[in-house]
């Protein structure tokens, strides 16, 4: 059973989807908008409901887990930096370094391997989807190449 | 009947000719190889899969997806036996005997049994997508926009029948998921909703961007999470020759496989219901029918049950995809993706239009299991503890490489990479609150069937609600999904009339 906090919040921040998804639904003519607002009238009444099951179980401890979140943050905000630097720097450099920095946020060690791998699996996908499959991957400043 | 059989030939025609053939193969080989290795599955692979297959050949593409979904469930008994670590969730029930059974020194013979149960259960549930998805199929050729739109609501209301204690979680995951599947143009209309100027989301969210981050991001974002707290790198495999199960010993298991695959294949069928009740369902079962063994200290049974129940959920699972269109679980979903990706709408107009395709599907998932059975023990005794070597932090690296070139791929837009990215983030929020992922998927596929099917029902019936009710169809899907809902309401009556009387 997880915290009552952790549920409370959880439905708060589903119960203001659902009133800022009434509210943008207002903006729309009337037959597209009658599915959207009836999700949003459910959502709102399922997390009321859930809220105060929450509220009825304050005070009852759960067990916490420790989460480690710092790496989970890194790789997310690598990932979104890839998306940018993607357009520009292109697909190759990117993804290496993109690889290159999961691997090692996730712990691993030796740096030589590090870069063998994470130069060998870019160039190995590449030729797959680039090749292969034709997909137009970005070649940013190595498209003259 | 005869044309049903001839309909059979030509998908195994279509299954044995060598490049699909090859390709079934490698799905089943890969399949093996991911199924064995913690952290990773057959929704991962599929997922990642998926962008690669759209430029291969329809069929060809089908047997690789078949060969993997099909060998993962089983690959993931390997290292849940010899290590008590599941390969997959799927394996979790079979670590309860087939680890004890391992420290005995039996690992052989359980990792046999865990073989013969595994291709036993998926023989059968491939036996009954054959016979009975073309039949519904067939079926629901006659259906129109209120069938539609009354099994669209009988798939929402399994996933909440069948979420056990959280009811609550499950309708949130699920109206969310509702939401999502609205932006984009509106079905009936076209008027575009919740787009805010963002030119991308005309066509809604991309589904395979959506599922690449809910099922590659999220194991990477996962595994970052608990680094330290499980470190299994450098284990030592033991050494075990795979001993299948003599003649005494099937006549034993036979009724356990035969119980166990039934609840497989009936939990397969029912859209939301997954594969982990399956097992935990199977292996209830055969502890109550073998009262004077002790379950967790190695019976043989114990490995059974939740071995043939989880290869029974696979094939049935496709049951409500292929014929209805409606994916009986989030890993079927991915099959949805793969052939929309090829132009394909699964349903019953698949049968009808591209029979082929439609029974290289059932058939493959049939030969499959065949061919898993030599491939399984060559496994176990060949690649295994290789495998299981492997650093899990380099597997992550290549998988996100895979997951942002996969998203990229589906349509050559940046915008995939973001969509992958929020809905990886999504997913692993949700592991950490404890919100299932496949009410979400089930959502946002069956939104906008629900939503277009509405509608047209309603300009079928001038705005009259009753035509829900009118139509016997209808009104027996209606009463099965009131039956489904009103599962957890009678439970949780039940619950608190028990704790009423030990209060009292």
């Amino acid at each position: 059973m997880l915290d009552w906090k952790t549920d409370f919040y959880m439905a708060i921040v589903f119960l203001m989807m659902s009133v800022f998804t009434y509210i943008q639904s207002q903006k729309i003519p009337d037959t597209p908008a009658e599915f959207p607002i009836l999700i949003a009238i459910c959502l709102f009444i399922a997390t009321f409901i859930q809220m105060f099951m929450a509220l009825a179980r304050r005070g009852i401890k759960a067990e916490k887990v420790e989460h480690k979140i710092r790496p989970v943050i890194i790789i997310t905000a690598m990932t979104a930096i890839y998306i940018f630097l993607i357009s520009y720097v292109g697909y190759l450099l990117s993804t290496v370094l993109l690889v290159y920095s999961v691997i090692a946020v996730l712990g691993y060690k030796q740096k030589k391997q590090m870069l063998l791998i994470s130069c060998l699996a870019t160039l190995i996908i590449f030729v797959m989807f680039k090749v292969v499959l034709r997909v137009p991957l970005p070649m940013g400043i190595l498209g003259g190449f | 009947m005869f044309i049903m059989f001839g309909d059979i030939l030509i998908g195994f025609s279509q299954v044995l000719y060598p490049i699909n053939f090859l390709a079934l193969f490698i799905g089943v080989v890969i399949g093996l190889i991911v199924g064995s290795l913690p952290g990773l599955n057959d929704s991962i692979t599929m997922a990642v899969l998926i962008p690669v297959t759209f430029g291969l050949d329809p069929h060809v593409a089908m047997c690789l997806l078949v060969g993997v979904y099909c060998s993962a469930c089983y690959g993931g008994s390997i290292p849940a036996i010899l290590l008590k670590i599941p390969g997959t969730a799927s394996s979790v029930v079979t670590t309860l005997d087939g680890y004890p059974m391992t420290l005995r020194g039996e690992g052989g013979l359980a990792l046999g049994i865990s073989t013969a149960s595994s291709v036993f259960g998926g023989l059968m549930s491939a036996l009954v997508l054959m016979f009975l998805s073309p039949f519904l199929a067939n079926q629901a050729l006659r259906f129109g926009p209120p069938e539609y739109f009354a099994l669209a609501i009988l798939g929402m209301s399994s996933v909440v029948g069948m979420a056990g204690k959280s009811v609550g979680r499950n309708i949130i995951v699920m109206l969310f998921g509702l939401l999502i599947s609205t932006i984009g143009m509106s079905p009936q209309t076209g008027y575009p909703r919740f787009t805010f100027g963002v030119p991308y989301l005309l066509e809604g969210i991309a589904f395979i961007p959506m599922l690449i981050g809910l099922f590659g991001i999220t194991s990477v974002l996962e595994l970052a999470e608990s680094m330290d707290r499980e470190k299994i790198s450098n284990v030592v495999l033991p050494k075990v020759k795979t001993m299948l199960p003599d003649f005494k010993l099937v006549k034993r298991l036979l009724p356990t496989w035969l119980i166990s695959g039934g609840i497989g294949n009936v939990i397969g069928i029912i859209p939301g219901a997954g594969m982990i009740m399956a097992i935990y369902m199977a292996y209830d079962q055969a502890v109550r029918r073998n009262k004077d063994k002790e379950f967790g200290t190695g019976v043989p049974e114990g490995i059974a049950a939740p071995e043939a129940a989880n290869n029974a959920v696979v094939a049935s699972s496709m049951v409500p995809l292929l014929s209805l269109g409606v994916p009986g679980n989030s890993t079927s979903a991915l099959f949805l993706g793969a052939l929309m990706i090829q132009g394909l709408r699964p349903g019953p107009s698949l049968f009808k239009d591209f029979p082929d395709i439609a029974y290289l599907i059932i058939v493959g998932f049939f030969v499959a299991n065949i061919i898993m059975f030599p491939l399984g023990i060559a496994l176990c005794k060949y690649l295994s503890s290789f495998i299981l070597k492997l650093p899990r932090e380099v597997l992550s690296g290549i998988v996100v490489a895979l997951c942002v070139t996969g998203a990229f791929a589906v349509n050559n837009s940046v915008f995939n990479i973001v969509i992958m990215l929020i809905f990886g983030v999504v997913g692993y929020v949700f592991n950490r609150i404890k919100m299932p992922h496949s009410p979400l998927i089930l959502a946002v596929v069956l939104g906008p069937m629900l939503e277009l099917n509405f509608q047209q029902s309603m300009v079928l019936s001038k705005g009259s609600w009753m035509i829900f009710l009118q139509r016997p169809l209808t009104l027996v899907l209606v009463i099965m999904s009131l039956l489904f809902i009103s599962a957890p309401i009678m439970n949780m009556l039940r619950d608190i009339r028990e704790k009423r009387t030990v209060q009292s």
